[in-house]
């Protein structure tokens, strides 16, 4: 699992994951992620377009991202979800909490629209 | 309830029974006789081949015309269960597929001789003895379930009807209303992911907070904090994994509006008069319990005099039909203002599912919950 | 088209997880299968494997037989780890006779909805088995 950062400006960054969000693909990157994340309260767009697989632990790991993130006025969007993964994230409604866009421009939009 | 799917009697001969079984092993061969309403029959495949059939020499007889003289036989060939068809009119079937030479078995494959269904499982001797147990547990809490459901409402400004089909497995489903106060009416229904008595326990559980409202700092008239007051309560790593799915209204009566939200629920509809189509209510979020401190949108709707509101579990459309094919929302919603039996639409319904559906008791629980709002 | 079979044995750890999803996955190229049903199958395996690695330990390997012909896949996971440890689990009810260490949290919330039966059971002392089918027609 590849995870590439990109500083996007104050507070935002750009993340490129490749590879199977699978429970061996999660568990070897979960603490960077996190930490890229969390302790800045930085907001995130997520360049999914590289991954080819999902299960719950990966669903997990964006949603406890996110949920740490709320708490400090942050937030996370997702573009360039692949179809299958695409159906998996649709169904455990992982809408409620994380933006998931068509492209990059639509999910820089949606978090600095969160951004209180 | 299901007496017109299993309209044949089945008799098993003892002397299929004592005939040597299998070596004392740990692992023992099994058929379980599933008739829906009643505890399955499990027999025990020894070196005796089964025979089935209408035939009064077969080993397990089933008077039913569906079912030929000497239909199927299922024996231990090298260690392995095969089941194989003995030139019967209608057919045996292996999950779903005829079978046209023997055919080895796995673990939970589903026969299906005539009208009747037969599972077969391989169980250590251990294990069984827990399954009966566990039978039993389920036999009590199923009771148990049905005992929180509320009576349905024959007067006033609101109208309740409803049906509640356990599977034979017990699936985790509930519903409930009542009135919070003169003017306010919650109705909600909760489907537990998984099956068994863990399941249905955790349904009474929440079921329990709604009705001794023991929920802290919530008003229950927002259901919005209701759901995310329940979530939290309820986060899965303190409940064994367990995860549910719920759909909460609450009805004014005043001003004649349902606020509503739901977790990880398909919509309720509503049905209002004079309207050709029906309205989904529903809203997007996750299952109660996948992860805490989610906020959960509310929506409303106005309710005109004589709307009927139609909630129900995902048992309800989830059916296998007679041809094999899994139901989906989309097959059942039509099924709403097809046409109307007032004050016993629930029954309308549940009999139109079960009359396209396969022979065998339904796999999952099904609920549908029928409001009438004066 | 007749039925394939595989098996897939690993050690039950992060890297064996890894290594035994590339070898599954070998074996779906090798089967025509629909993309949706197909990673409905992989998921199936991360989400069980995966559970028992994270939950069922102390284990020490997993073999998952699978089995593919027109109708459904089966796939019967067995693994020599403990039904549960209560030590590990404060607070919470223990899991009742044929159901597995945990009831699986959204894992098998999502392969509930793809599978058409789903069955556990210990075959021994140390010996867990789960078999489940996913159809594929």
């Amino acid at each position: 699992m590849r995870m590439d950062t990109e500083d996007l400006g104050p507070r935002l960054i750009k993340i490129t994951l490749a590879g199977r969000l699978d429970t061996p693909g999660v568990d070897s990157i979960e603490t960077r992620f996190l930490a890229t994340l969390v302790p800045n309260g930085n907001s995130a767009v997520i360049d999914m377009s590289q991954v080819d697989f999902i299960s719950s632990m990966g669903i997990r790991m964006l949603v406890s991202a996110a949920r740490s993130l709320k708490v400090r006025q942050a937030s996370l969007s997702l573009f360039g979800v692949q179809e299958q993964v695409s159906q998996i994230l649709e169904l455990v409604s992982i809408g409620q909490m994380i933006h998931v866009c068509a492209s990059e421009a639509e999910a820089q939009s949606a978090v600095r629209s969160s951004v209180a | 309830m299901d007496d017109e799917i299993y309209s044949g009697t089945v008799r098993l001969d003892p002397s299929a029974m004592l005939g040597k079984p299998a070596p004392v092993e740990e692992i023992g061969h099994y058929l379980v006789l599933i008739s829906a309403g009643q505890t399955s029959r499990r027999i025990q495949i020894g070196e005796t081949a089964i025979t089935i059939g209408r035939g009064q020499d077969q080993a397990l007889v089933i008077s039913d015309t569906s079912v030929s003289r000497h239909h199927a036989r299922i024996s231990i060939v090298d260690g392995e269960v095969v089941a194989e068809d003995l030139g019967s009119t209608n057919g045996t079937f292996v999950n779903g597929v005829r079978l046209k030479v023997p055919r080895k078995l796995v673990h939970g494959a589903a026969i299906k001789v005539g009208n009747h269904v037969l599972r077969y499982e391989r169980r250590s001797k251990d294990d069984i003895r827990r399954k009966e147990a566990l039978d039993r547990e389920l036999a009590d809490a199923s009771a148990y379930v049905l005992s929180l459901l509320p009576e349905p409402i024959s007067d006033g400004p609101i109208q309740t009807e409803w049906q509640f089909v356990p599977s034979t497995q017990l699936g985790g489903d509930a519903f409930g209303y009542f009135w919070l106060d003169q003017q306010t009416f919650v109705l909600f229904m909760i489907d537990v992911s998984g099956h068994g008595v863990g399941a249905a326990m955790h349904s009474v559980a929440v079921v329990d907070v709604l009705r001794q409202r023991a929920l802290p700092d919530v008003n229950w008239r927002n259901p919005g904090q209701v759901l995310a007051s329940l979530n939290n309560r309820f986060q899965m790593d303190r409940y064994h994994g367990m995860l549910f799915t719920m759909w909460y209204a609450v009805y004014d009566v005043s001003s004649r509006t349902l606020s509503y939200s739901a977790a990880g629920h398909h919509p309720a509809y509503l049905l209002t008069p004079g309207q050709g189509a029906v309205t989904p209510l529903g809203v997007k979020a996750m299952m109660v319990g996948a992860t805490p401190d989610l906020t959960y949108p509310v929506e409303s709707a106005a309710i005109q005099e004589g709307s009927v509101l139609y909630l129900f579990s995902d048992g309800a459309f989830e059916v296998t039909s007679a041809a094999g094919a899994q139901g989906t929302l989309n097959d059942f919603v039509p099924l709403i203002g097809a046409s109307r039996e007032p004050g016993a639409e629930s029954d309308r319904l549940l009999r139109t599912v079960r009359q396209g559906a396969r022979p065998g008791p339904l796999e999952d629980d099904c609920s549908i919950l029928v409001a009438t709002f004066a | 088209m007749a039925g394939r079979e595989a098996v897939v044995r690993l050690p039950a750890t992060m890297s064996g997880l890894a290594a035994g999803g590339e070898t599954l996955r070998a074996f779906l190229d090798s089967v025509e299968l629909d993309p949706a049903r197909r990673y409905q199958l992989e998921l199936a395996f991360d989400e069980i494997a995966g559970n028992i690695v994270r939950h069922g330990q102390p284990v020490s390997s997993v073999e998952l037989v699978i089995t593919i012909d027109d109708a459904e896949a089966v796939m019967t996971f067995d693994d020599d780890g403990v039904a549960f440890d209560p030590r590990t689990r404060s607070g919470t009810r223990l899991p009742a006779p044929g159901e597995p260490p945990q009831a699986g949290g959204l894992g098998l919330v999502l392969v509930r909805r793809y599978a058409s039966r789903i069955e556990y059971g210990r075959t021994g002392q140390h010996h867990n088995r789960l078999t489940l089918a996913i159809p594929l027609k």
